[in-house]
């Protein structure tokens, strides 16, 4: 999300505001994406941890028991009710909202039309080749595994972009430079952990035997490298920065960026929790708010009432568009992670593999998708994402 | 559907004397001569009996694994579940939620009779036995809806093709339709055999057995009714050189082979009415109403009607149809067997707080003597 953190042809373009900047704070109507509650829950990883934080202090480094006695065995059922509903609500809808995105009008189905009309089917292949050979499934899904941190990292970071500018923390191009190779580092890290190390690379991913590239662990050892170096040069720009125009970075951006360096740093028992709520929680409620935000706004600016929907994007949320939009998004996640598995559930494919597959193939094409159609670049973009 | 089928003060207008003798022909289909044929008067479900018969016999498909006729015809029955049965309720909802107009007109259906299955739902998943006793309710009156929505249906085929009855041809009609669901579902009371005990997963309690007596009065009432039927239609021909549109005859003949047909020829019968019967005709009118209701021009030739459903907004209906049965029928039974609930019983509460609300409220939204209404089912 949001590509002007990746621009496809590498070449990174600086996201100066094309008007000064005082107009552009002035349309920053609001300084929250929806509003502080919301945000600090379902953007920035408020829910994640409080999640996390709960089933720690329950049960400790151990799975939550259902059957358990007293308020652990309610606190076990409403953490797994909440998983649930999490996962429909946010994370299986999320990857819908990228299509809701680009099918939404004639001008974007003309504009996307590559990711309407033909990545689809490539997807589609994919999905039948996957079907037939277990190892193409095997693959797909080992592939997808390292490109989700570093798309993860992606949204992460446009996400984090919006922050700063709706708060009038204006990046210079080299400092915006810097803050986005420190992201590419850590997704460099994570990643060739997953190449080199067979504890980070597991056997068996929902029952389909992955491969391992087994990549030599000089790989690892230079993005750790890489990863230093960025971290202390970013550090060192915000430091710079506060000294030298007494500007901070914004709670909410150093919230996003701690989330997303505990995600990738975390091991073990945490990093499988984080993963369990990670998706739903961060990742796919940070996605809805900002694209269900988008598609409100953009048919806000269309009415002339851009500024009053973003002030009141909660409220507009609930509006008859915002159900309309939320039934959309829930169904066809349903069908596509529900649905299409429990039909082929009959035909002698386990579930779980199949919904593992989708998820798969669905998110290569949401990978490439997302970097097209977040652009700060673009005029019309930028305006609706920060206002 | 269609309710001044079994409209409560009982007279229904017919469109001659409303509509102005000088008005152009009202077009004969309800989207096309194929898509009706096929989704509509029954051709699909006569046409995969056929195959069904011709390639298995006498035996429903109950597995893909089997051999490679049950392996076809599984995948059409999931693909007409999921297309046409379990989408059509949803058809429903677009209409109440449709226009402005539609949405105030039926505002106690979208909130106070959409409530009261919230609680019915609660109750279901908390007092056990009673989604048994929900879904035989559904299985009682299931006929009953199948049946009104076939008469409505082929009233508008009479309607569209000049066949207009006068008020007693008409209440022979009705009450033929009726006998026939009065004996069906008598005679599930009646006899055990004829009332299932489980219906996929969810244990049926069974009502009865009552008095014979009573299968006896329903059947002689049924073949009265039939005799009088037929004596109407011969008359009608001889009298007014009529023939009742076979569109309409067809339809009656699918309604009555299904409720008619006994042990393994019903279950096939009730394999493929869902899809290709009562959920494909159910769609294809709401789509030519939602359709009519955007303006599409009265008149318009089959082929571009045929063209329009298929095209941008006719797919974009049946998406949201599609999405919306699958939500029912998959996401709130998944959603609840992954918090310990039993998928088969979530699933038949669904089916029953759905229908609940369909049957009722298609009962007041498909009136043939509201104007509009008429207008746009039969232009």
């Amino acid at each position: 999300m949001v590509s002007s953190t990746f621009p496809l042809d590498g070449h990174s373009e600086p996201v100066e505001p094309v008007q000064p900047k005082a107009a552009v704070i002035d349309q920053a109507a609001s300084r929250w994406i929806v509003n502080p509650a919301f945000d600090t829950l379902f953007v920035f990883g408020g829910m994640l941890w409080l999640l996390f934080a709960i089933q720690i202090f329950f049960f400790h480094y151990d799975n939550p028991d259902l059957k358990a006695p007293g308020m652990a065995g309610v606190i076990a059922y409403a953490l797994s009710v909440t998983f649930f509903i999490g996962n429909y609500l946010f994370a299986d809808s999320h990857t819908i909202a990228t299509y809701m995105r680009i099918y939404s009008t004639a001008e974007n189905r003309k504009r996307f039309h590559l990711y309407c009309y033909v990545l689809p089917w490539a997807s589609l292949f994919l999905f039948i080749c996957c079907l037939a050979y277990p190892q193409a499934a095997g693959l797909c899904v080992y592939i997808h595994m390292m490109w989700v941190f570093q798309h993860y990292v992606g949204q992460t970071f446009g996400i984090s972009l919006i922050y700063c500018y709706k708060r009038g923390y204006f990046f210079k191009s080299y400092e915006r430079e810097t803050y986005r190779w420190f992201m590419h580092s850590l997704s460099f890290f994570v990643i060739t952990r997953i190449l080199c190390f067979r504890d980070y690379s597991p056997l068996n991913f929902f029952g389909i035997r992955l491969p391992f590239f087994a990549v030599p662990q000089i790989w690892n050892e230079i993005a750790m490298v890489c990863f230093v170096g960025m971290s202390i040069a970013f550090v060192s720009v915000v430091i710079a920065k506060y000294v030298r125009e007494k500007q901070l970075i914004p709670i909410p951006t150093l919230c996003l960026i701690c989330t997303i360096l505990a995600i990738g740093a975390s091991a073990g028992f945490a990093n499988s929790l984080i993963w369990l709520y990670g998706p739903p929680f961060f990742h796919g409620s940070q996605y809805l708010a900002v694209s269900l935000g988008f598609y409100l706004k953009e048919k806000g600016l269309s009415e002339g009432r851009i500024a009053e929907v973003g002030s009141h994007l909660l409220r507009e949320f609930v509006s008859p568009a915002g159900l309309r939009y939320w039934g959309m998004v829930i169904s066809a996640g349903i069908a596509l992670y529900v649905g299409i598995p429990t039909v082929l559930n009959a035909y002698g494919f386990e579930i779980v593999i199949v919904a593992t597959i989708i998820q798969a193939c669905v998110n290569f094409h949401h990978f490439v998708t997302d970097a097209a159609v977040w652009r700060l670049k673009d005029p019309i973009s930028r305006k609706v994402l920060i206002a | 559907m269609v309710s001044s089928t079994i409209g409560g003060t009982g007279s229904l207008d017919a469109p001659r004397e409303t509509t102005p003798k000088a008005a152009a022909a009202p077009y004969p289909w309800i989207i096309s001569p194929f898509i009706d044929l096929a989704f509509v008067c029954g051709g699909g479900v006569i046409f995969f009996l056929a195959v069904n018969y011709l390639y298995l016999g006498w035996r429903v498909p109950d597995s893909v694994h089997n051999d490679p006729a049950s392996w076809w015809l599984m995948t059409v029955g999931f693909l007409a579940q999921h297309i046409f049965a379990d989408s059509h309720n949803s058809a429903t909802y677009l209409r109440i939620w449709g226009s402005a107009e539609d949405q105030a007109r039926f505002k106690f259906h979208r909130t106070w009779l959409a409530y009261s299955t919230v609680p019915m739902f609660i109750l279901g998943l908390s007092v056990p036995g009673l989604t048994g006793t929900f879904v035989y309710i559904y299985l009682i009156t299931v006929f009953w809806h199948y049946t009104a929505q076939t008469f409505g249906i082929a009233l508008i085929y009479c309607y569209k093709r000049g066949y207009i009855m006068s008020q007693t041809e008409k209440e022979i009609f009705r009450w033929f339709m009726f006998s026939m669901v009065g004996f069906v579902s008598v005679r599930s009371f009646c006899f055990k055999e004829f009332s299932p005990s489980n219906f996929f997963g969810v244990d049926i309690p069974f009502w009865g057995p009552w008095n014979p007596v009573f299968y006896n009065i329903a059947r002689f009432l049924f073949i009265g009714m039939t005799v009088a039927f037929v004596i109407m239609l011969v008359r009608k021909y001889f009298k007014e050189n009529k023939i009742f549109p076979w569109q309409s005859m067809m339809l009656v003949l699918t309604v009555a082979g299904l409720g008619l047909s006994r042990d393994m020829a019903n279950a096939m019968f009730w394999f493929f009415v869902p899809g290709f019967f009562h959920g494909s005709q159910y769609l294809a009118v709401c789509l030519s109403y939602y359709l009519k209701e955007r303006n599409m021009p009265n008149g318009m030739n089959s082929w571009d009607i045929g063209k329009i459903a298929l095209g941008a907004p006719g797919l974009k209906y049946i998406g949201l149809v599609v999405l919306s049965g699958v939500f029912f029928y998959v996401g709130i039974p998944h959603f609840f067997m992954q918090i310990g609930f039993n998928y088969s019983l979530v699933g038949g509460l669904v089916l029953a707080c759905v229908n609940y609300h369909h049957f009722i409220t298609d009962a007041a939204i498909w009136r043939l003597r509201d104007p509009r209404c008429r207008k746009w089912l039969i232009s």
